[in-house]
């Protein structure tokens, strides 16, 4: 075996039967999923929270028309008296407003001034009074027409729902864009960022440390400092790719197990429907490309960083510049479901800096082929050159105690 | 040329700092050669070079004749002053990856170790991690992994520090033995005491030159002062006036003979021992006659002081 081999086998077994390992493999997909249901349910507790809406209708026409408006809760009050009605609802706090519908015969002839009023005591919400408006138009629309003598059937019959049919310009049938697209594209900017910064820090402290129990140069008597910096980001991308293994291996045991009794409740939850939709060997392979070539990236510069110092807290001046272009391909990512293909997408995923985080975002929309090639071979040259420069700076930095470098220094180590 | 290990006007800069300036050594096989030199002098920097953790900027390195090369490294074993090991692996598998980084193939570097652990009594160890064991055991482990690849080029930097007294003399024997069986030992060491033990040949390395080379005998008589120390039982009312033309004076070290006194006589080039010994058999029972031979401890400062003034 080699000794890139040699080192490799040792920081992977070191690192893997390390009992926080363990932990953090089995403990992690628990706290995602925990994290996305609790989120979901949340989502779903802050509607069943919300203040019912009480409703004075004076006509009588809208109880089944407000009912299917969407709202949690609905109150109709007995329409005994306006003035009283205001008062009890307005002291009570317990209703997000009052929704007055006056009597048949306030409505003029178009029911453009229908006349309904909501009183509250804060503003309401753009959605309540969107879903309140959608509701009397549908329901004034149909009420005109069947004024009109158009039978109810018909006006059934007149509802359309059109599906446009997608082609390219060789009239081919394209796919349509997942409805899972764009929270695809959330989740693996997540995990990139996740992945690039946990196991670079991590590479950080373990070159530290290795440094500070004075181990180095024991070491480097035996190996190159270039071929030990090697086999320590590549056993980190290791270490990494057997975590992920793990986590495919334990959803899919759990979906084989557990899949009858939980399917109901999942696609519920999660629209796992749309996943047909996405090419799924693509995203497999182009998430391992992109870590594996992303976190090995960071990881030479997080190696050259621990090496220069002697102590954590030197590595803040230098740990804040490396967070810059993961904050820009992160935060510049978020932007990315709205426009795929946009100038923004198009620079974050092809800059080997940004692109494993935004090229990951794109590729659930869909990116040209052309694109994303241009993309690796970048990210797979740029890998080469960084090693290239973090080696110098590592070789002389792991040598280096008591002096507190910066920037000005690491360049003066790169042409020792 | 017949040197094991030659190293060749040797110069070194890190930025502006001379690290190593225009620095020849030569180094016999199965020689312990004594590198020494104050703090911050270049000898780590040179041990990095034969090492080839860096290299020098002119100058070369030769062992047995062929100029460094990478795969001489696994014929190196390395104790660099600034030592460690990995505190969360096991001791034998620490060994194991350590031999197996010099070369070694798995069973061969399964057998060393066992060997090795048997020889210095470390074979329960095996199965601890380093950080269960004290700093003298760490140190015997950092011995075991130094040595176990058999190599012909040994290097100790500060080999006896975190040891007691009974480990060191232990290890001392185990570097005499190594260097009996045919390896070349360079040894760097501040405590002159181990140097006077263990070395046939020294270096002295300061401010990034080197200032004396020579075995450590002649490095002696280099640096002698033809002083005589000598106990004397002087003889009744006999005066002293003879001994006036010498530069002598009383020592105060209590003399190991009764009645005797102590005296350090130093001599003039134009005067002999024997001249000296005839005055004072005139004066006295010489008991004892010895001439005094400067320590390595005293021709370090000095030389170094000297170097300073330059």
């Amino acid at each position: 075996m080699n000794k890139i081999g040699l080192v490799l086998r040792r920081d992977y077994l070191a690192r893997v039967r390390k009992r926080t390992f363990l932990i953090m493999t089995l403990v992690m997909p628990l706290l995602l999923l925990g994290m996305a249901t609790l989120i979901y349910f949340m989502f779903q507790y802050n509607i069943a929270d919300s203040k019912p809406l009480a409703v004075y209708d004076e006509s009588g026409m809208f109880q089944e028309a407000i009912q299917r408006a969407g709202f949690h809760h609905v109150v109709f009050v007995p329409t005994d008296g306006l003035a009283v009605a205001k008062d009890r609802i307005r002291t009570g706090d317990r209703y997000m407003g009052l929704l007055y519908i006056p009597s048949k015969g306030a409505f003029d002839a178009d029911y453009t001034q229908a006349h309904i009023e909501l009183f509250s005591v804060k503003p309401v919400s753009t959605w309540v009074t969107d879903q309140l408006e959608n509701t009397f138009d549908n329901f004034f629309t149909n009420y005109k027409l069947q004024r009109l003598g158009v039978p109810q059937r018909r006006i059934k019959a007149a509802k359309t729902q059109v599906k446009i049919r997608l082609k390219n310009f060789k009239n081919q049938d394209t796919r349509r864009i997942s409805a899972l697209a764009a929270p695809i594209s959330y989740a693996f900017i997540f995990l990139m960022y996740f992945f690039v910064f946990v196991y670079g820090v991590r590479v950080m402290r373990s070159v530290l440390e290795e440094k500070l129990n004075r181990v180095v140069e024991v070491v480097i008597s035996a190996v190159k400092p270039v071929q030990l910096m090697l086999g320590k980001i590549f056993a980190s991308v290791l270490v990494g790719l057997t975590q992920f293994a793990i986590w495919i291996l334990l959803i899919g045991g759990a979906f084989l197990l557990f899949g009858a009794v939980f399917s109901t409740g999942l696609s519920q939850a999660y629209p796992i429907a749309g996943l047909a939709e996405m090419n799924i060997p693509l995203l497999l392979f182009a998430f391992i490309f992109y870590f594996a070539f992303g976190v090995l990236t960071y990881n030479s510069i997080f190696a050259a960083i621990g090496s220069a110092v002697d102590n954590q807290t030197d590595t803040q001046q230098f740990l804040l510049v490396v967070s810059i272009p993961i904050a820009i391909a992160m935060y510049g990512s978020f932007s990315i479901a709205q426009n795929p293909d946009g100038a923004v997408g198009f620079w974050l995923s092809v800059i080997p800096l940004t692109s494993p985080i935004a090229m990951m975002a794109r590729i659930p929309f869909g990116v040209p082929l052309w694109q994303l090639a241009l993309s690796m071979l970048l990210l797979v040259g740029f890998f080469f050159f960084m090693v290239w420069i973090a080696a110098r700076i590592y070789k002389v930095g792991i040598l280096m105690y008591g002096k507190k470098p910066n920037w000005k220094e690491l360049y003066k180590w790169l042409k020792y | 040329m017949g040197h094991f290990l030659s190293i060749e006007h040797v110069s070194k800069h890190y930025g502006n700092h001379t690290a190593l300036h225009d620095v020849s050594l030569a180094v016999e096989k199965a020689q312990i050669f004594g590198l020494l030199g104050p703090n911050g002098a270049g000898k780590t920097s040179l041990i990095r070079i034969v090492n080839q953790i860096s290299a020098p900027d002119s100058g070369s390195v030769r062992i047995n004749g062929e100029r460094l090369k990478p795969h001489h490294v696994q014929n190196i074993g390395y104790l660099p002053e600034a030592r460690g090991l990995y505190r969360d692996m096991k001791v034998g598998e620490q060994a194991l990856f350590f031999a197996r980084l010099k070369g070694l193939d798995t069973a061969a570097a399964s057998a060393r170790v066992t060997h090795w652990f048997q020889r210095l009594g470390i074979q329960d160890w095996r199965h601890k991690k380093v950080q269960e064991l004290s700093k003298g055991m760490a140190q015997k482990v950092q011995f075991v992994i130094t040595v176990l690849h058999n190599p012909d080029l040994l290097i100790f930097d500060e080999p006896f520090s975190g040891f007691d007294p009974i480990n060191a003399d232990r290890i001392k024997d185990e570097i005499l033995g190594l260097r009996d069986r045919g390896a070349t030992v360079i040894f760097s060491t501040h405590r002159m005491e181990s140097v006077e033990a263990l070395c046939d040949h020294v270096a002295l390395i300061s401010r990034s030159r080197k200032i004396l080379d020579g075995s450590v005998q002649a490095v002696k008589n280099r640096f002698k002062k033809h002083v005589y120390d000598v106990h004397l039982v002087p003889f009744e009312g006999k005066t002293w006036h003879t001994l006036a033309h010498f530069d002598w004076r009383e020592k105060n070290n209590p003399p190991k003979y009764s009645g005797a006194k102590r005296i350090w006589v130093e001599l003039k080039p134009e005067q002999s021992p024997n001249e000296l010994l005839h005055v004072l058999m005139s004066i006295g029972t010489v008991r004892a006659f010895e001439e005094s031979m400067p320590t390595m401890n005293e021709i370090f400062i000095e030389a170094v002081k000297q170097n300073a003034h330059e």
